[in-house]
């Protein structure tokens, strides 16, 4: 019976973690967001570098119940936001090569949570800065906090959770097109 | 004692329960381009999606008795969005069929109105991702009076095995979806009628 009990133990703590190291899910762009930058006006820019900045919160890979979510761009997650901004804008038909308005930024925070058995959760915050040449034209922390329904099988809540990042990203970026002076700061 | 019964049956029931696993079946949208020597149509399209099939999850099999859960208008939203944008002049989404402050503002000619149909499947018993994907895309369109221009339909087929989709389990509904989408485009090039002065 001791050894059944074992087995089972083994099969459970199975079901609920699982160790492997994957790519996370490409970036998709958020038709809303596109369509926020269409409808901004003359404005148009180039994607600069993103760098991480290391500390609590900041994690590179992400780890989801002891499997790890590597970024698929280039393993880095600011890559990975880079890549974000370029899609939109280029979907947008803003991004533009030859323009001397910059995007770039920092990664501060990134990670999500699926350690609970009903609730996975995912923050993200960043450092955008604008620049016109030397000029400083936009530096502004964005944050996002988001949460969804998760599960106790981890065959459930570990891909669920890795298919949120996009999501997230989406919504941060959201938060930075809606701002104004970001928009502003474009044109 | 018991606390190793009840693990036992948890053990049991989580292993033997067949589940719905979640996928996303969004293509790589760097993938979905225009062919070198075809003509983008120089006219302006708006796209509509109701906000209940945009959110609608679509479960079809997978292996092992498994199913598999997706949305299937929200996953491909985005690279229907480019595809069209390859096609034609401009793209605008619409919040309703006869979005009028949209259809003005944008000087939009057609719409469409994408409908979407999946099946996938896996021989295996002990892997649950599918290997074999299909995606039925039909793309109705009309004027802005409401006039049916055409109704293109094409069928996507994505394949997958084991040593391919270890590392990503949704890779036979992405190349389902890429491949319906790259056909879609190749028919929309060659109606004429969307071409009409």
């Amino acid at each position: 019976m001791r050894r059944i009990g074992l087995l089972s133990l083994v099969i459970l703590f199975g079901t609920i973690t699982s160790g492997c190291s994957t790519n996370g899910p490409l970036y998709t762009a958020s038709i809303d967001n596109v369509q926020l930058l269409k409808e901004a006006g003359n404005v148009s820019a180039k994607v600069g570098k993103f760098d991480s900045i290391p500390g609590p919160g900041n994690a590179n890979p992400i780890t989801l119940r002891g499997s790890r979510m590597n970024s698929p761009y280039e393993s880095s997650y600011a890559a990975y936001l880079a890549e974000a901004i370029k899609q939109e804008l280029s979907l947008a038909g803003k991004l533009k090569a030859d323009t001397d308005i910059e995007i770039s930024g920092s990664l501060l925070k990134n990670d999500i949570n699926i350690a609970g058995f009903s609730i996975g959760t995912g923050d993200i915050e960043a450092r955008f800065v604008v620049k016109k040449g030397a000029q400083v034209r936009y530096d502004q922390i964005k944050t996002i906090h988001d949460q969804w329904e998760s599960s106790f099988a981890g065959a459930i809540a570990v891909p669920r959770g890795q298919q949120q990042y996009p999501n997230l990203v989406q919504k941060l970026l959201a938060t930075l097109y809606a701002d104004h002076d970001f928009l502003e700061a474009l044109k | 004692m018991r606390i190793i019964k009840l693990i036992s049956m948890l053990a049991v029931v989580a292993v033997i329960t067949g589940c719905a696993h979640p996928l996303v079946i969004s293509p790589d949208i760097s993938k979905v381009e225009r062919s070198g020597n075809a003509q983008a149509i120089d006219k302006n399209v708006g796209y509509y999606i109701p906000a209940d099939m945009r959110e609608k999850l679509v479960k079809t099999g997978g292996g092992g008795g498994d199913s598999v859960k997706y949305t299937p208008y929200k996953d491909m939203e985005t690279a229907l969005y480019k595809m069209l944008s390859n096609v034609f002049k401009s793209v605008t989404m619409l919040k309703s069929p006869n979005d009028a402050e949209a259809i003005a503002k944008h000087s939009i000619n057609y719409i469409i109105t994408p409908e979407i149909t999946t099946q996938s499947s896996s021989p295996s018993a002990f892997t649950w991702p599918p290997t074999k994907f299909s995606v039925n895309l039909t793309c109705n369109i009309t004027d802005i009076s409401g006039k049916v221009i055409g109704k293109p339909a094409v069928t996507g087929e994505g394949n997958a095995e084991f040593s391919e989709f270890k590392s990503d389990y949704s890779l036979s509904g992405k190349r389902a979806t890429l491949d319906s989408l790259l056909k879609m485009q190749d028919s929309l090039l060659k109606m004429p009628e969307l071409r009409a002065p």
